[in-house]
């Protein structure tokens, strides 16, 4: 059932990524006709920051539609096939998390694509010139740069679903009936309460990890790493703190799933 | 042990043998079990202490003023109300995935979304509902000279309750919840959607239909529950009804319910 329900998920939004995705490329290349003038570093500025805000404001927007899309489909009257199909209600979050990080992925590997097209455009810069760019990175950090790599981007991924999994938990609350009044201050207050509820959790664990780990040991290894200048020595510390990330993110997206399970199962109540 | 001990030992098992089959029998023939249901809103309550049993092959009118919970006791069999004391049994589960995939659901909205096709729900219902027999809705479709491939969204909103009501009904579910089927429809797609229901439905299912337009649907039903203010206030066969009462359920209703 629950790849049937991803592939509705997938269906029911496609249509509206993939125009945004088209109108990225669309803006990107058009950006460099309009403001191509070679030497004017005003006219370059200009084109960069709408290219960027262009791409900042479409991730901004994604995020929003996803939101939209789990308030539509579960508690607007799309909520009414929704929650009598036959599914379990772990599997409709799951489904739409999972759908969710597909789009969030994308939308990224959109995004980098379109910033590489406007700097080749823009400023001439030969494809060849970013792989001999990445290439170079790669050569100082060294021989454990794709792990570093995988890394970071598994932590990115994992913190974006984490905040699509808080933003779905906020709607659930909002969606509950004693609130229902006050639906969107609750909503929007509920995403800050679990916002500092994580900050608060983590200064707990540090205080935890504090006592079993010398925090000097730490600080003096941090100033050895910095006097020689050996990025490699970072490593070790640099995938610890990663690996602590991706781990804390993976246990709220699962609190907030269950969460958002139980008031499903318990407190549903569409208008 | 003593033969006084054995006798009563034998009695025990006796007892508890005919209670487990008079369970057995009462679990076949109730299809739907509701004790003490109340769901509040606030300080108004909806529904109020609510108990009743449905049995399989009726069809049974739901009948109720405005606010009265006909609505809100039906989403609460369908799983779309989920907060609420009392216990509910359909089949002898929980609500639930098990009870949803017997249950077949009209609300009384559409729930379509804007890209769909009625291609895409034919195909969906396919996908989640064993019990759905796709060739049943398309013959329904030509019926209603409906194309599978046009938006849904592009049709009226009369032709829109009409589709939604032959996904319902293609289904061989046990149980059909259909919440005002005819409400604020013409006379004409009134006696479509009533012809599509009694033509459609699976012999020993039962139909569950709310309504407060009495005089359409009295004919069919085999019996009846009336709700007033969130309370079973009449319940039983229609014939049986109509004969102590001396009268028609609608004239009935009107007594009843009178403002």
């Amino acid at each position: 059932m629950l790849s049937k329900l991803i592939k509705y998920d997938i269906r029911a939004g496609w249509r509206d990524f993939v125009g945004t995705y088209m109108a990225i490329i669309l803006a990107v290349l058009i950006l460099p006709v309009i403001f191509k003038y070679p030497g004017n570093e005003i006219a370059d500025a200009i084109a960069g920051s709408i290219a960027i805000a262009i791409i900042i404001g479409t991730i901004v927007m994604v995020i929003i539609n996803l939101f939209t899309i789990f308030n539509t489909n579960v508690f607007s009257k799309e909520g009414y096939l929704t929650m009598t199909l036959p599914v379990k209600s772990h599997q409709i979050v799951i489904s739409k998390l999972l759908v969710s990080a597909m789009w969030i992925v994308l939308t990224g590997i959109v995004a980098i694509i379109g910033l590489i097209i406007f700097t080749v455009l823009m400023n001439g810069v030969q494809i060849a010139g970013f792989t001999e760019a990445i290439k170079y990175m790669m050569s100082i950090l060294g021989g454990q740069s794709i792990l570093a790599v995988i890394l970071i981007i598994i932590a990115l991924i994992a913190s974006v679903v984490k905040e699509i999994a808080k933003l779905f938990l906020a709607c659930s609350v909002a969606h509950l009936r004693q609130l229902s009044r006050f639906r969107i201050p609750v909503g929007i207050l509920s995403y800050f309460a679990f916002s500092w509820l994580e900050v608060a959790i983590l200064e707990f664990l540090s205080k935890i990890i504090g006592l079993f780990v010398n925090s000097d040991e730490i600080v003096r290894q941090i100033n050895l790493i910095n006097d020689t200048g050996d990025i490699q020595m970072y490593f070790g510390l640099f995938s610890g703190v990663m690996i602590f990330g991706i781990l804390y993110a993976l246990a709220l997206i699962t609190a907030y799933s269950m969460a958002n399970v139980w008031i499903l199962n318990h407190k549903l109540d569409l208008d | 042990m003593s033969i006084q001990n054995s006798s009563q030992n034998i009695e025990t098992l006796y007892n508890e043998q005919i209670n487990k089959s008079n369970d057995d029998i009462n679990k076949n023939t109730e299809l739907v079990k509701i004790s003490d249901l109340t769901k509040k809103y606030g300080s108004k309550a909806a529904l109020s202490n609510v108990s009743l049993t449905l049995e399989p092959g009726h069809i049974v009118g739901l009948l109720g003023s405005n606010g009265s919970g006909k609505t809100t006791l039906l989403k609460i069999l369908a799983g779309v109300i989920m907060d609420y004391s009392g216990t509910i049994k359909i089949n002898g589960e929980k609500i639930g995935p098990s009870t949803k995939a017997l249950v077949s659901y009209l609300p009384d909205n559409t729930y379509f979304s804007p890209w769909m096709r009625p291609l895409d729900m034919i195909s969906l219902f396919k996908d989640f509902y064993s019990d759905f027999d796709e060739q049943k809705c398309l013959d329904m479709l030509k019926r209603l000279g409906l194309s599978e491939k046009k938006k849904i969204k592009t049709m009226s909103k009369g032709t829109i309750e009409k589709f939604q009501l032959c996904l319902v009904m293609s289904r061989n579910a046990k149980l059909y919840i259909l919440d005002e089927p005819i409400g604020g429809v013409d006379p004409a797609a009134r006696d479509f959607i009533m012809d599509t229901i009694l033509m459609n439905y699976t012999e020993g299912s039962t139909i569950f239909i709310s309504t407060h337009l009495i005089s359409d649907v009295e004919r069919m039903f085999d019996s009846v529950f009336f709700l007033k203010d969130g309370e079973v206030v009449l319940e039983g066969n229609i014939d049986d009804i109509r004969a102590k009462e001396g009268k028609s359920i609608d004239q009935l209703f009107r007594e009843v319910f009178k403002c």
